[in-house]
């Protein structure tokens, strides 16, 4: 008979009263330790069974660390310590079978990303053509992202309050770009922004030029990234009730200073988390970039320069750094926007 | 004074349609109709937040139909009071001076004394109960000193229990200002307490205008009637006390009431027909209105039968069951004793 120790000894959380598992962080920790080889499984398993002895106060959590060994005989065998944690932990057959496809899910994108981190080596950062191409990526990212809140804050204003024909037809085009094939997306733009293209002939002659030039890497990362800015700023608007609006222009406010003044602060949060979204977007786009503008390299074409010209072994530490860079900038940047979000 | 003529407005499938409302400066109207007479509707356009399709709306001589709303000197408080929640409740007070750039700070302190609110300054609107939030909107709303005050079921959102002491806020505070306000809402107390004109709106019209107790004694209309209940309201002057009875003159009948107001006063006099016996000699009981009517209508409504009295000058419903009148053989034109208790008999409001 197995007892249920998490129903009769679960912890309260401060938050709100709820319970917090730690079933699932375990779950993906030990699986993701277990592609490593026995000797990460090992250490993190015990420190997992610790952990949750210390967390529940149930004694079968140190039974498992024996079983823990098992994965010497055989990396396969650390499953045994898995399915001891699962079946210890949740009674709920049904629970059981969710948590563990859930988790293997997370390993198949944590485990490839930490597995790359391995091979990041400090000596990448003396490699001034890929500092170039990711200053070269983030300068463009910002910028694009910049552009794309100004269009979108009167696009996805008017789309919230107003109907008008067509209305989710447009609405489908501003998608548009999240569903083309990137290639697409760059041949289209080199045909109207290339050389001799209807906007880009004419602007090249006053000496902006998008092929191979910043320009066309802006607008290709605008092209690509903008329908998450316009989507988050309309269901921001939309949750703003339009009285607001009414409200303060009956207390003198015009139209745009309630713009600015009422409907802006309330949709910051949509903004922000908008504005990394597209940002994120942005700096990982590479098909329609390399099509409009190979040169200047953007880092994610310097990558795939690197593993077409020098192979796999070459790219790894380039990739490893940009990996770690725009994994922490992101971070940062939800982080903030969550706090926007939360105001 | 604020004036509108044929106005007529639509908005999706709604339309309204009001030929004629005027009001003088520092009056209080009341709106009163069912959910769905466009209520809300009348308010917003006069606020400026509708086209109009035709028609003029004239405050203070100044023809503000087509003026966008901040430009009109008129400052809407909606039900929920959209108290803007990323701005404390001073930024919120202070946001049309600021708008203005006027100094607001120290003004926004008065007021804020004057309701009772200024230890709430620092909060923001989520924090804050139904009723505070509704003096904060208050106070947003006539802080410019407007032309006019919209109010759209002020009270609604409050705890009934509070209902009474906010409505004594309010109305004491407008009052002091001397602010003409239109007041929309579907709760009787609201007009006896606070309004001075009452306006009935049904399918986008107003259907009854007039002073309180002349709609009240007079609805013109069975729509209106129906709408506004049954209970009669008199207009009258207190003219002395004694025995812990308050004598009111109502058009030469005296009344008398156990409810207190000073003598030389102008009250407004509630009586519920229920409350109404009638019977064809004087009674021998301890009401103290015993009045002689003659019954000038009588129709039945299912279970209930109204009968319209008059007694000398003012007109009376009382309601009995078809029973009572059959038995009784009361009929139109026949001379009865209308009497009710002197408790029974409340006075709504001190004019």
């Amino acid at each position: 008979m197995w007892t249920v120790p998490h129903i009769r000894r679960s912890r309260k959380c401060a938050r709100g009263g709820e319970t917090i598992e730690h079933l699932f962080p375990s779950l993906v920790l030990l699986l993701t330790s277990a592609f490593f080889g026995a000797y990460v499984f090992i250490p993190v398993s015990i420190a997992v069974f610790l952990f949750l002895f210390f967390a529940y106060g149930n004694r079968r959590c140190l039974m498992l660390i024996p079983l823990s060994f098992l994965s010497l005989i055989h990396p396969f065998l650390s499953i045994v310590g898995i399915i001891g944690t699962l079946l210890l932990l949740e009674r709920d057959n049904f629970h059981r079978v969710f948590y563990i496809v859930g988790s293997v899910f997370l390993v198949f994108i944590i485990f490839p990303v930490l597995s790359l981190l391995l091979y990041f080596s400090p000596s990448v950062i003396h490699d001034t053509s890929l500092l170039n191409a990711i200053s070269v990526s983030i300068v463009a990212a910002s910028i694009s992202t910049i552009i794309a809140i100004l269009f979108a804050l009167p696009l996805g204003y008017i789309l919230a309050r107003k109907n008008f024909m067509g209305k989710r037809f447009f609405e489908g085009i501003i998608d548009l770009p999240i569903v083309i094939p990137h290639t697409v997306a760059g041949i289209v733009l080199l045909l109207v922004f290339g050389s001799s293209g209807i906007w880009g002939a004419p602007l090249e002659e006053i000496g902006i030029r998008f092929y191979y030039a910043m320009p066309g890497i802006i607008v290709a990362m605008l092209f690509v990234s903008a329908p998450f800015v316009i989507n988050q700023i309309k269901e921001g608007v939309k949750k703003v009730d339009e009285r607001y609006e009414l409200t303060a222009m009956s207390l003198g406010a015009g139209r745009f200073r309630v713009f600015m003044d009422i409907v802006i602060p309330q949709i910051k949060g949509n903004i922000m988390s908008g504005a990394v979204n597209a940002w994120a977007r942005a700096i990982s786009e590479f098909g329609a970039v390399m099509m409009i503008a190979f040169y200047p390299m953007v880092a994610p074409t310097y990558i795939y320069y690197l593993y077409t010209n020098f192979g796999l072994k070459e790219a790894l530490p380039a990739t490893a750094l940009l990996l770690i860079l725009t994994l922490s900038i992101f971070s940062i940047l939800r982080y903030i926007a969550g706090r926007l979000e939360n105001d | 004074m604020i004036e509108i003529r044929d106005l007529e407005v639509s908005v999706g499938d709604f339309r309204i349609q009001v030929d004629k409302l005027r009001i003088e400066r520092g009056d209080y109207l009341i709106i009163v109709g069912p959910t769905g007479a466009g209520k809300t509707i009348l308010l917003e356009t006069i606020a400026g937040f509708h086209r109009v399709k035709r028609g003029k709306i004239i405050l203070n001589g100044r023809d503000i139909t087509y003026l966008s709303p901040q430009e009109r000197g008129v400052s809407m408080v909606y039900q929920d009071y959209m108290l803007f929640p990323h701005m404390t409740v001073e930024e919120n007070i202070g946001y049309p001076l600021k708008i203005r750039k006027m100094e607001w700070r120290r003004r926004v302190k008065e007021l804020a004394e004057d309701l009772g609110i200024k230890h709430l300054l620092r909060r923001y609107p989520k924090t804050l109960s139904g009723g505070e939030k509704q003096r904060v909107a208050l106070a947003r709303a006539v802080i410019i000193e407007p032309e006019l005050l919209l109010l759209d079921e002020p009270f609604s959102a409050l705890d009934p229990n509070m209902r009474d002491s906010a409505r004594k806020i309010v109305k004491d505070f407008i009052e002091n200002l001397g602010i003409s306000t239109i007041h929309v809402t579907h709760d009787f107390s609201d007009a006896w307490i606070m309004g001075n004109k009452m306006g009935v709106m049904r399918n986008g019209k107003i259907v009854r205008f007039g002073l309180i107790d002349e709609v009240f004694s007079s609805p013109q209309d069975d729509f209106v009637a129906r709408f506004l209940g049954a209970t009669n309201i008199l207009r009258g002057i207190a003219t002395s006390r004694k025995d812990g009875l308050l004598e009111v003159d109502v058009k030469n009948v005296k009344i008398y009431t156990t409810d207190n107001a000073d003598v030389g006063e102008e009250v407004l006099l509630s009586i519920r027909p229920e409350n109404i016996v009638l019977s064809y000699t004087i009674p021998e009981t301890s009401q103290r209105n015993v009045l002689p009517a003659e019954i000038e209508d009588i129709h039945m409504e299912g279970h209930i039968a109204w009968l319209i009295l008059k007694i000398d000058g003012i007109e009376m419903k009382a309601m009995l069951t078809p029973n009572a009148v059959e038995s009784m053989n009361l009929e139109k034109g026949k001379m009865v004793y209308a009497s009710f208790k002197a408790a029974a008999t409340k006075i709504v409001r001190r004019v």
